[in-house]
């Protein structure tokens, strides 16, 4: 899981708008794609394509253990349910443990955090590697978990049932066509489409019905459909709680009171329960110390070519970190808004945008930016009717600001190498980029910077809306082995929260 | 994201060294014979670096926030205890009042401000560390990892482009920290 802080509603950002019309993947259907920050995008180099992680197919290439830092084939991980063979974790604060030798000469684990000794739980040993077997030994001793093998071992044996049925099935189908093909081709032209009926043994029909057939009974041997649904959950109201009226309800309230007894510091929290799962614990007393989940090192490949975008190495710690590592950081253009005045924002009003390219590539890069692809009011005087209409076909991202600048078109310098070196020490020239920019929208330009300045506006109806506007922008260069790469990114900006309209 | 403005500081408060370091004269360097800086580090004011307890090591383009005490870590054997040199890499920003005791912390994190980073504590490259984290004693941050809470624990991944995100931000500071012009000053009086 990619660890993301959030945006409050309105905080001012720039984001990339992805996966607009890919047909699978998270959060498809609804047309508009996803929004990510730079940092998350990929640029496969192979189709020229700025993609999120959605736009990637991912597989594991190893495991590690995130304390020990010792990885592991897939094959070792799952023999081991995917937990660390020798690092085990506090069951009340989830610390990694640390094994301690008392001074009678007996190892235990102890947490660094909480202070929670293994002591507490009996679990001691001689050695350490004997305290590891151990602990071990508990997890597997626990009986729930023998309960949950047998079912599982029971399931996946339907499980491999219903997958044999499924390859028989399909080896029928497979055959019977083969039995089919050579029956038709052997006819000849003459009979055409009436010779699988009649006499011939092979009716496609039959074979439909055969195959619906099995369907419903393969469905009827789902697990889900034979497990039994509700579970009744007794309820009561807050009057009988305090008076109760019946029977019934007397002997609901006096269990939900003998609760009010119960110490609570020495109830084991949900947290503290799932984790430890097998032993089924109410208190801290019956909560065991469980393994290290391990972690993964994932590889990403395009969706549309299968080449990879990004290859980790095989170890955890190796530096650099990654066999290809295709961001799109590397590739597009960064862009870093000038804080917008939240006092600006209000219907009816023009506002200018201000904000900073940079471009990556060491080669220029040409950007098309089509300023008003989404924008709403395309002609001024049919207004209100239209309105409605225009929404939806020209602004299906729900934008609420008009851009009034122009579509133009600018080139962005190389990004220098040296210039992360001494940066600020080399006055860069611009020489080698066009100097006829217009100065109202490229307001300032130095090296592999741009400034851009946009005029917006906010919709007339659009009061208290977060501001937000898009433009879609179209990006050539050449990166490092002096391909050529022609991509598409869509900008958004969300400016603040739009005032109503001032005086 | 923002294009952010110079973040200003009076001439008289730092010493820059020939290497580039900005060490605030209100930071107090313990043992300066044991406190290897490479060179365009940022020192805060309030900031104790302890080199005299053991080597203090910090690479390039690392960011002590103000208040933060970087202090090596020891080991208790029997009969006595040893500190150990703390290293510290490349582009590394810590935050404010964050109290550092780790062994090692590798190239490219992000520490945030009041956390407890205990003794021995391993930190790889590319992490982070959320504001307000306690990692306990001998703590292992793997890369690409979000560590938060107390105890700190594992809260999510980073994207893979982390390294460049790390080192732009770090390259920004040291950009954007730059000792106040008159005229400016002259502007911010009126
Ligand atoms: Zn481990
Ligand atoms: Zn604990
Ligand atoms: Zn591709």
């Amino acid at each position: 899981m990619i660890y993301s802080d959030g945006y409050a509603e309105g905080e001012p950002r720039v984001e990339f708008r992805t996966d607009v019309d890919d047909g699978g993947g998270q959060g498809a259907g609804t047309g508009t794609g996803r929004l990510f920050p730079l940092e998350e995008l990929y640029f496969c180099d192979a189709c020229s394509l700025v993609c999120s992680r959605y736009g990637l197919t991912e597989e594991i290439d190893s495991y590690y253990c995130p304390h020990c830092l010792e990885n592991m084939p897939s094959s070792e991980a799952m023999l081991y349910l995917n937990r660390c063979s020798k690092c085990f974790e506090c069951p009340i604060c989830f610390n990694t443990l640390t094994i301690t030798a008392a001074h009678d000469g007996k190892c235990f684990f102890s947490c660094q955090f909480c202070r929670w000794s293994s002591g507490e739980i009996q679990l001691e040993a001689e050695k350490p590697d004997m305290l590891v077997a151990a602990a071990f030994q508990k997890e597997r001793d626990s009986p729930h978990r023998t309960e949950m093998n047998k079912l599982v071992e029971t399931f996946r044996k339907a499980s491999q049932e219903i997958t044999r049925e499924r390859e028989l099935q399909a080896r029928m189908r497979r055959r019977s066509i083969t039995l089919f093909l050579p029956a038709t081709s052997g006819e000849g032209s003459k009979r055409g489409s009436k010779s699988g009926g009649g006499a011939h043994p092979w009716v496609v029909e039959d074979l439909e019905n055969m195959l619906k057939d099995k369907k419903t009974k393969l469905k009827t041997m789902s697990i889900r459909t034979t497990t039994k649904k509700g579970v009744r959950i007794e309820s009561i109201s807050l009057k009988d709680l305090i008076a109760p009226s019946d029977e019934k309800a007397r002997s609901i309230a006096e269990q939900l009171k003998s609760l009010d007894e119960t110490p609570t510091d020495t109830i084991a929290s949900l947290d503290q329960r799932t984790r430890c799962i097998n032993e089924e614990a109410h208190t801290l007393s019956g909560l065991i110390p469980s393994r290290k989940p391990l972690l993964t090192k994932r590889s990403r490949r395009c969706r549309q070519c299968t080449r990879y975008v990004v290859k980790p190495q095989i170890n955890p710690c190796s530096t650099p970190p990654f066999q290809k590592q295709n961001i799109a950081w590397l590739y597009v253009p960064r862009v870093l808004l000038v804080h917008p005045n939240p006092n600006e924002i209000g219907v009816g009003r023009v506002m200018s945008v201000s904000f900073a390219m940079y471009n990556p590539v060491e080669s220029n890069t040409t950007a098309r930016f089509a300023a008003d692809a989404y924008n709403r009011n395309i002609s001024e005087g049919e207004e209100e009717e239209d309105r409605d209409n225009n929404s939806s076909s020209s602004n299906p991202f729900g934008y609420t600001m008009d851009v009034l600048t122009e579509p133009f078109e600018t080139v962005i310098g190389p990004h220098n190498e040296l210039q992360d070196v001494h940066e600020g020490l080399i006055e860069e020239d611009s020489a080698a980029v066009p100097t006829d920019d217009n100065p109202e929208i490229i307001t300032e330009r130095k090296g592999n910077k741009i400034m851009v300045c946009l005029r917006v506006k906010p919709h007339d109806d659009s009061a208290g809306k977060e501001a937000t506007f898009g433009i879609p922008v179209e990006l050539s260069f050449k990166d490092r082995t002096m391909k050529e790469h022609n991509t598409h990114i869509h900008l958004v900006f969300t400016l603040g929260i739009i005032s109503g309209a001032s005086e | 994201m923002y294009v952010e403005d110079p973040i200003y500081y009076h001439k008289s408060e730092y010493i820059q060294t020939a290497s580039g370091n900005k060490v605030s004269r209100k930071s107090v360097l313990c043992g300066s014979q044991n406190i290897q800086l490479s060179g365009r580090s940022i020192i805060k004011p309030g900031v104790i670096l302890r080199g005299d307890l053991a080597l203090l090591r910090i690479g390039k383009y690392v960011i002590v926030g103000e208040d933060t005490v970087l202090r090596p870590p020891y080991k208790k054997y029997r009969g006595g205890f040893a500190f150990f040199p703390m290293a510290i890499g490349d582009y590394v920003t810590i935050g404010d009042k964050t109290v550092v005791n780790a062994a090692l912390i590798g190239s490219y994190v992000d520490i945030g401000d009041n956390c407890i980073i205990c003794k021995r504590c391993v930190i790889k490259d590319n992490c982070r560390i959320l504001p307000g984290t306690i990692l306990p004693p001998d703590t292992v941050v793997p890369p690409f990892t979000v560590f938060g809470g107390t105890p700190g624990r594992c809260l999510g991944e980073l994207p893979e482009s982390v390294q460049f995100v790390h080192k732009e931000r770090a390259n920004a500071y040291y950009r954007r920290f730059v000792p106040q012009q008159k005229s400016s000053r002259a502007a911010r009086g009126t």
